[in-house]
């Protein structure tokens, strides 16, 4: 499982990205993308833009939940009250790293079930947004920041990728 | 009645004639010619054989004959037929009707001024438009119709008018329409053949005829079920040979003729302008109806028997050739045999005696009821320099012709012939349409209508069918032996016997959308899904399932514009893990409420169940076709479930083509209002607009095309890509990869012939250049993306 994590400005620009794997069921918590997957992840994300901007008008919720997709990448989405959208794909398939045959097979079955929908799935999802928008905001409250311009700071990556082992 | 009839010098022969011309003469009362609307009782004695499993169309029911006779007499003048079809109240029939007593004679005096009125001016203004005459000359015959419309040649108009957006084709709904014709079996002796090759046409009296078919001059004018006409200006049929099996092949070789003519346009160095690619690509697909036994379109409707004036023992062969219709070698044993024949005498005008030809055709007449044709060709060869010569047109829907059907074969220029005969064969066609396919086409499925699904719709038929499926004896008797008694579904063979009522409910269902019936044809379909689903005959219930979806949609058409907001795809959407949110949709348009479910068994059982993906494909370019055309929330879904035709098995040029269909889906996807502007993020681009969907899925089709090495295609691509994500690193990236791999392939290619191309690609490459300076500064993406570009630049500049 990997996942590729974005937040996007008002201008469709991106202000910060993050790649990372799984961390439970023994994920070492690094993504497994190919590297013809690293284009092809922006691409998603960047034209899941159109179905996150008209799914916002009709829900009050900030969690818009898994809206998209391609292939078996799956598309989740939350709005923050200044527009700036969190997008986190989510690959269940990206081969996993060598192991013994009979993880690989459990491993292979739990991202046949794999579903965006699900439960606990989606209460995952929701904990790591809130837990990155919890950072979010204390580093927008910089009065250094400018709006849409892209954020560099360390410790709110260290932040993003810890959310990301604590939740998913 | 019959048996007295007026000619004494006939009836020596009369008696074995009889005995031996029996079946053909049965087989032209088996389906019967048109006939008004008769009281139940003879209605039923007419149409009880067709439920009956009649054993090669031979043994007819005894009340048959007698009920008959009446047309068999009408025979004598052609003439005194147009009352009784008249009674349909269709406008054009009776002057039809006059135009059968032309076309006997078909070099009429008057005629010939006709087409000399007519003939010059398609000539002068299309050059290759030879149906002009022929068009022009059905709408002049046929006064009442609409001569401006109804000379419209469906084919030349796609030519014509298609958009210049290559992702828009020509309105899909008459490509659909056109693409389900009824099939006309041809079967023609050895000396029409012979006379025909003489005359240049080696594919004989097929080759000759089927052009027509596909554009019948005039408007038809088409009974439902319920009684109302409308007139169809593009009806068509398709001839093609007694047996031949359209289709049946798979996707690959599909794809395989699609990549010839993506390459033949890239050899021509020809841009593709308006989709023809993709509309080919259509065609092809929808061409795809194998002559199977779970659906009926390439059965045949009517069987076109022909002989010759040069033949010896004319009626001896007809007979010969009647019976070559029945036998089971030509055509699988799951094709009804109850059809229509029709029987054509090919007179030689240049080599035989008319007053022979015409005393034969008399003869015919008699024998085998109204459905005969005298048709009159020239045999002498036709060149280009002859001054009535005109090229034989193109079959747009041909069976030997690929996709690159248009103006293809240079080494092979169409055979010539002369306008006489494109006014005969126009005739011709509208005859057999008109007067006899199409009127026992209406009183068949009428009949069908009535006796079968009728009665499977009531109370009786759904008690039948519930303890069919409910019957503990079946069930246990299903388990113990493999016999089922109570189906007539053959699992070992995988079809229904032909005449029962499974089968016939299929071919009634086939016949009302040939017939554009589709409210009929519709409710039928879900019956034979029905009963498909309780036999578990696969191959029949996706068959049901895609037409039944198809009937859906084309009932379904919202006229007018009643855009409902576009927020069709709610954030707790239930994930189908196929079709993805048709569900939505299903909630705003209560129609379509059915479709989801109906798709997705479809799609399902084609590509788990049966194994025929390019059933498949059919399916999802069928329905996706038509769910783009609609003006509702609906049209969402047209893209995604497109989306899903790649996993039907397609390589990489048919991967490519959907991809850039998909994209102009999303593209022509109109926004809601004006655009809100300012720091929304929506600036300019409109509510619910898809213009990053789409530039997603030009970006993969551009990268099809660069690894096909499709360098025209894949510039066109990129071009409308400018300006597209530039403050994304990787999407810059992989547009600037792509571009550089366009600029390698040119150089591989040399700069000779190809030269202009490459200016382009660097054009584009400069302006891509502008516009990612222009934007520049915006994020730390973008100053990675203008060093790409110039990198770009810099080594496309190094080419030239």
């Amino acid at each position: 499982m990997s996942f590729y994590f974005a937040i996007i400005g008002t201008k469709d620009n991106p202000i910060f990205t993050h790649e990372f794997g799984t961390s439970k069921a023994g994920g070492d918590g690094l993504s497994r993308f190919r590297d013809d997957q690293r284009h092809l992840n922006q691409f998603i994300v960047h034209s899941s833009l159109d179905i996150v901007e008209e799914v916002q008008w009709g829900s009050g919720a900030m969690y818009l939940k898994a809206l998209d997709r391609f292939q078996n990448n799956h598309i989740s989405a939350f709005l923050t009250g200044a527009n700036i959208k969190f997008i986190l794909l989510s690959n269940p398939d990206t081969h996993a790293p060598a192991r013994t045959t009979s993880t690989s097979s459990n491993r292979a079955s739990t991202y046949a079930a794999y579903n965006p929908t699900s439960p606990a799935v989606e209460e995952a999802t929701k904990n790591f947004f809130l837990e990155v928008y919890d950072a979010w905001v204390k580093t927008v409250m910089n009065p250094f920041y400018q709006l849409n311009a892209p954020v560099r700071s360390p410790v709110f990556r260290a932040r993003v990728a810890a959310a990301a082992k604590k939740f998913l | 009645m019959a048996d007295a009839p007026p000619t004494r010098p006939l009836s020596a022969r009369r008696p074995s004639m009889r005995e031996a011309g029996n079946d053909p003469l049965s087989a032209s009362l088996a389906t019967s010619p048109i006939q008004p609307p008769r009281p139940t009782s003879a209605r039923s004695a007419s149409g009880i054989h067709a439920p009956r499993p009649v054993s090669a169309g031979q043994g007819r029911p005894p009340g048959s004959r007698g009920n008959t006779q009446p047309s068999r007499g009408n025979t004598q003048s052609p003439s005194s037929m147009s009352p009784a079809s008249s009674i349909g109240s269709l406008p054009y029939r009776p002057s039809t009707g006059s135009l059968s007593t032309l076309l006997t004679n078909t070099r009429d005096s008057s005629l010939g001024l006709l087409s000399s009125l007519t003939e010059r001016s398609p000539r002068g203004s299309g050059g290759s438009t030879p149906t002009g005459p022929g068009a022009v000359l059905g709408s002049t015959l046929t006064s009442t119709i609409n001569p401006s419309a109804s000379a419209s040649l469906p084919s030349d108009a796609f030519q014509a008018s298609h958009p210049s957006h290559p992702a828009l084709p020509p309105d899909p709904r008459t490509t659909l329409l056109r693409s389900f014709a009824p099939h006309i079996a041809v079967l023609a002796s050895e000396d029409t053949q012979a006379l025909l090759a003489r005359k240049g046409l080696r594919g004989g009296l097929l080759q000759l005829i089927r052009p027509f078919g596909e554009r019948v001059p005039g408007r038809v004018t088409i009974r439902d079920s319920v009684g109302a006409s409308r007139a169809w200006a593009d009806f068509g049929v398709r001839f093609v040979g007694l047996g031949e099996r359209g289709g049946g092949g798979d996707v690959r070789g599909v794809e395989e003729e699609v990549e010839r003519a993506v390459q033949g346009l890239e050899a021509r160095g020809e841009g593709d302008d308006g989709g023809a690619l993709w509309n080919a690509f259509l065609r092809r697909v929808l061409r795809e109806q194998p002559l199977g036994p779970a659906e009926t379109f390439a059965h045949p409707v009517a069987c076109v028997v022909a002989i010759s004036s040069g033949n010896g023992a004319p009626i001896e062969s007809l007979r010969r050739l009647y019976a070559a219709t029945n036998e089971g070698q030509r055509v699988p044993a799951w094709v009804d045999n109850e059809y229509l024949r029709y029987y054509v005498l090919v007179h030689d005008e240049d080599g035989h005696d008319i007053a022979k030809s015409t005393a034969l055709y008399e003869q015919m007449k008699r024998h085998f009821g109204l459905h005969c044709h005298l048709l009159r060709v020239r045999s002498a060869v036709c060149v280009a320099s002859d001054d009535d010569g005109v090229p034989l047109p193109s079959c747009e829907w041909g069976g030997d012709e690929g996709v690159d059907d248009d103006e293809g074969d240079e080494d092979s220029p169409p055979p010539y012939i002369f306008e006489s005969d494109i006014t005969a064969l126009s005739t011709f066609i509208r005859s057999l349409i008109t007067q006899s396919l199409l009127p026992s086409m209406e009183r068949n499925t009428a009949i069908w209508n009535e006796q079968i699904a009728t009665r499977r719709r009531g109370l009786s038929g759904r008690l039948m069918s519930l303890s069919k499926r409910w019957n503990p004896l079946a069930s246990t008797a299903r388990a113990g032996s493999p016999a089922p008694t109570t189906s007539n579904y053959d699992p070992a063979t995988g079809y229904y016997k032909p005449g029962s009522p499974e089968a016939l409910m299929r071919r009634l269902a086939d016949w009302a959308f040939l017939l554009r019936d589709f409210k009929l044809a519709g409710s039928v379909y879900e019956l034979v899904r029905a009963d498909a689903e309780a036999d578990r005959a696969w191959a029949h219930l996706g068959a049901a399932c895609e037409m039944s979806a198809v009937c859906t949609l084309l009932l379904n058409t919202p006229t007018t514009a009643t855009s409902t907001p576009s927020s069709t795809t709610t954030p707790n959407a239930p994930f189908e893990p196929l079709v993805t949110s048709l569900l939505f949709s299903a909630k705003k348009s209560p129609a379509l409420a059915a479709l989801p479910r109906t798709l997705e068994t479809a799609l399902h059982t084609y590509t788990q169940r049966t194994g025929t993906p390019l059933s498949a494909l059919r399916t999802i370019l069928l329905t996706s076709e038509l769910l783009a055309t609609r003006p509702d929330a609906s049209a969402d879904e047209a893209p995604l479930l497109l989306a899903r035709a790649l996993e039907m098995g397609l390589g990489s040029v048919g991967g490519a083509l959907v991809a850039e269909r998909v994209a102009g889906m999303y593209a022509a996807r109109p926004g809601m209002g004006a655009g809100l502007g300012g720091e929304t993020g929506l600036g300019g681009k409109g509510l619910g607009m898809r213009k990053r969907k789409g530039g997603f899925w030009a970006w993969r089709a551009a990268e099809g095309w660069v690894a096909l090495g499709v360098v025209g295609r894949g510039v066109e691509m990129l071009r409308a890509l400018e300006g597209y994500g530039v403050e994304w690193e990787g999407i810059v990236e992989g547009l600037e990869g792509l571009r550089l791999k366009l600029g390698d392939g040119e150089m591989e290619e040399g700069e000779g012939e190809e030269g202009e191309v490459e200016v382009e690609v660097s054009q584009a490459l400069q302006i891509g250049h502008r516009r990612g300076r222009s934007r520049a500064g915006v994020g730390v993406g973008a100053a990675v993306g203008v060093t790409e570009v110039e990198r770009g630049v810099g080594e496309g500049e190094g080419f030239e």
